[in-house]
């Protein structure tokens, strides 16, 4: 009799803090007996409720009345952010439209977003005839004296501005070093050239070595003095290059745009010349699709002697034409251990390396049968499309 | 003449020369011609054909120059007279003869009058209909008559019409409705967008898109939102809301060419949107639920009625924010935006409950347990049975 208390006393023990945690409620219930536990509350003493926590409450939205409504007034349009930005033009049109203008000739040259850039910019498929209309406005403020142009109008126009401004680069000039050299320097497939040019008698040398040494086909040896070869300079120049990376091809047309940038520093007037002949751009790859632009057999033949005499009166000529009936003066340092490296054989009807060539027949082919170098034309303006594609 | 008149008539012109007068200066400057010897070559001589080329040459590059020179010193030059004009003409705007009134192209966009009296409506001439072969016979009730095959709208219907469809967009505009100004002819841009301006509305310049309406969630879907109150104060907290809600669609539309409007009016119509609409003599009456009979081809006439339209809705925004201030609002929060406040207001109360009671049974107040008796807690813990009833 008397045990039984005992073990239940124990187990009670046991048991509390064990207990299920009861709701708020009923805690704050058990809060306001009195401490004795009787069940009665009591009237002398008692614990008011605690203050209104209104850190705990924030957040709290306690608008009665709110609504939703369009940022832009333009919002039914499809294209609000573009008509916002057209509209605040037009209105800066309005009132800063009687200052006085500058001449178009003397204006500031910008280059303002084109209607893809802008679209990319506002996220808007924006029509072309409205861009069209806003580019005026923005080119009539532009023109604005640039003493008088109020800020407003530079803000507002800034937002058509291009990110690049092409036109406020400044080239740098190049110029010859102090013992008279120029460096160029050039890229084609993998490989990279520079060339110190300098006058003298027509020597190279790449790499350490001489031409006829570095490079083993005839072609290759043509293409990279090609610049020189075509404007009849191969006698008045030296050359000091160093090539890398690549094969001989790739080499050797690297050389070709080296050598032709530095000729550019001596002779600036080349340029026209050597652009003609597109020996100033940078030809990536022979990858994918694109085409030499070479002249085939049959095709209309591509002066570019008329074309240095048109533009330098004073060049000496060097003839050179792609499928040429005659070319000019070849150094004989260049060109002596040179044998064509393609011979056309009219009686065998076939086309052969001369280093390779085991058909008896000679080689004694004039230079008439070289070509110029691979001339890829084709391969900027199809990139350029692509490019284009790719970003609409 | 009246020496007294001369002065006031010639003072003007003497005011607005610039002070120092260069009209003496002009004895002692000279023309400065330049002549270029042209050379006739001499056949044979290439020598000198040459040289006389060269020398060209070098002339048309200093002529290049100092042109370029010259051109440079102008723009330097246009800041200071453009000071100079401002300064002259603050001068003088206050002499001569005052034009009390001129005629100012855009003075009815700028400043639109409150309402448009018959006078007003027949210089705007909102009177002339189409040609009588092109009228839609919906539209007799407005045609007062014909003139020189032409319909000639009732100018008393159209001020009538008028009155009553400003009305209709004051009261929207005063209970917090959205309207849309649309008017996609060429011209009616300025008019369109300050009415719009005025109205604290929407405006529509450009083709209307079909399916704004009806197809709103894929095409407007993009278009930027904001919740503000009924003061028009932006409201904060309600990103999440802005996020998933669907796009607004106008309470009224104001339509001033519905001929070019049908894909907008017929969306409108399904989706129970009322239209205001200028209606010619060639338009259906039916496409609008508010008709204005007027001249739709004529910018002026256009301008007049939607700038009417315009002030009524400027007249019931004020007063919608005038009874604001004073606490009076006159439009509900849409169930949307009410059922997300309540969403929000109850689920930070939870978690504040929630916050409360943790801190309840970390720092110690009384276990629930604590205040039982023995009995209660093995009750509790084993179910009734468990506890022994006698002992």
């Amino acid at each position: 009799m008397a045990s039984i208390p005992t073990t239940r006393r124990g187990l009670a023990a046991a048991m509390r803090g064990a207990v299920r945690p009861r709701s708020l409620e009923q805690q704050f219930q058990a809060l306001r007996l009195n401490a004795k536990g009787s069940r009665c509350l009591s009237t002398q003493s008692f614990q008011a409720a605690p203050e209104i926590d209104s850190v705990k409450l924030e957040g709290t939205i306690r608008a009665r009345h709110a609504r939703a409504v369009p940022v832009s007034p333009s919002y039914f349009s499809r294209t609000s952010r573009f008509n916002d930005s057209y509209l605040a033009l037009d209105k800066l049109l309005r009132v800063y439209g009687n200052l006085p203008t500058i001449p178009a000739n003397a204006v500031e040259r910008v280059s303002w977003k084109t209607l893809d850039d802008f679209r990319h910019a506002v996220g808007e498929q924006v029509k072309a005839t409205d861009y069209v209309k806003c580019l005026a406005i923005v080119k009539r403020l532009h023109q604005i004296h640039p003493k008088i142009k109020p800020a407003p109008v530079i803000q507002a126009l800034n937002d058509f501005k291009r990110s690049v401004q092409a036109f406020s680069n400044e080239t740098v000039k190049k110029t010859l070093d102090k013992y008279g050299r120029s460096l160029g320097s050039g890229r084609r497939k993998s490989s990279s050239a520079r060339a110190w040019l300098v006058e003298g008698n027509g020597e190279v040398l790449v790499n350490g070595k001489t031409l006829a040494d570095y490079f083993g086909r005839v072609h290759d040896r043509e293409s990279a003095v090609w610049a020189l070869h075509a404007t009849g300079r191969m006698d008045k120049y030296n050359v000091w290059a160093r090539v890398e990376g690549g094969g001989t091809t790739g080499q050797a047309e690297a050389l070709t745009l080296a050598i032709s940038r530095a000729l550019m520093v001596h002779e600036p007037a080349l340029k026209p010349a050597l652009r003609r002949g597109n020996w100033l751009c940078h030809t990536r790859s022979k990858k994918g699709g694109e085409k030499e632009a070479w002249p085939r057999e049959g095709e209309k033949e591509t002066c570019v002697g008329q074309e240095i005499e048109r533009f330098s009166g004073s060049i000496e000529l060097s003839w050179v034409s792609h499928n040429g009936s005659s070319l000019g003066r070849v150094l004989p340092q260049f060109f002596s251990i040179c044998k064509p490296d393609f011979c056309n054989n009219q009686t065998t009807n076939h086309r052969c390396d001369s280093r390779a060539c085991s058909h008896g027949h000679s080689h004694n082919c004039t230079i008439q049968s070289h070509r110029g170098p691979p001339v890829y034309r084709t391969q900027r303006a199809q990139s350029v499309k692509e490019g284009r594609k790719r970003h609409l | 003449m009246i020496i007294r008149n001369f002065g006031v008539r010639h003072g003007r012109q003497v005011l607005s020369a610039p002070p120092s007068a260069p009209s003496c200066l002009r004895l002692f400057s000279t023309q400065t011609t330049t002549t270029t010897t042209t050379a006739t070559p001499v056949p044979g001589n290439q020598e000198a054909v040459e040289q006389l080329a060269a020398l060209s040459a070098t002339d048309a590059a200093r002529e290049a120059r100092l042109a370029g020179r010259r051109q440079q010193q102008e723009i330097a030059a246009i800041p200071r007279n453009f000071r100079k004009f401002i300064k002259y003409q603050k001068e003088t705007e206050k002499l001569g003869s005052e034009v009390e009134r001129r005629y100012l192209p855009d003075e009815i966009i700028r400043n639109p009058p409150h309402d448009a009296s018959l006078e007003d409506l027949l210089a705007a001439q909102c009177h002339m209909g189409h040609h009588v072969s092109r009228w839609n016979p919906a539209n007799s009730r407005y045609i007062y008559g014909e003139r020189s095959d032409i319909h000639i709208i009732s100018l008393e219907q159209t001020a009538a019409h008028l009155r009553r469809a400003a009305r209709v967009v004051e009261e929207v505009a005063y209970h917090g409705g959205l309207i849309l100004f649309v008017g996609n002819r060429k011209g009616q841009m300025p008019i369109v967008t300050r009415m719009a301006e005025l109205a604290g509305a929407c405006h529509l310049f450009q083709k209307w898109t079909p399916g704004c309406i009806t197809n709103k969630d894929v095409l407007l879907q993009g278009g930027q939102l904001k919740i503000v109150d009924e003061k028009d104060r932006e409201l904060e907290g309600f990103e999440e809301h802005l996020r998933d809600c669907r796009p607004v669609t106008p309470d009224l539309v104001v339509c001033l060419n519905p001929l070019e409007n049908y894909a907008l009016l017929r969306e409108c119509a399904l989706a129970t949107v009322p239209t205001v609409g200028v209606i010619d003599t060639d338009a259906d009456p039916s496409w609008v639920t508010y008709q204005i009979p007027a001249n739709d081809d004529s910018l002026r006439s256009v301008a007049l009625i939607a700038g009417v339209l315009g002030r009524a809705g400027e007249r019931g925004q004020q007063r919608r924010l005038a009874d604001a201030e004073q606490g009076v609002v006159k439009w509900q929060t849409p169930k949307d935006v009410f059922s997300f406040i309540g969403k929000v207001n109850a689920k930070i109360r939870r978690e504040a409950e929630e916050k409360q009671e943790n801190i309840q049974k970390e720092t110690g107040g009384l276990k629930p347990a604590d205040l039982m008796t023995e009995d209660e807690v093995i009750a509790e813990m084993f179910g009734q049975g468990a506890v022994p009833s006698k002992y």
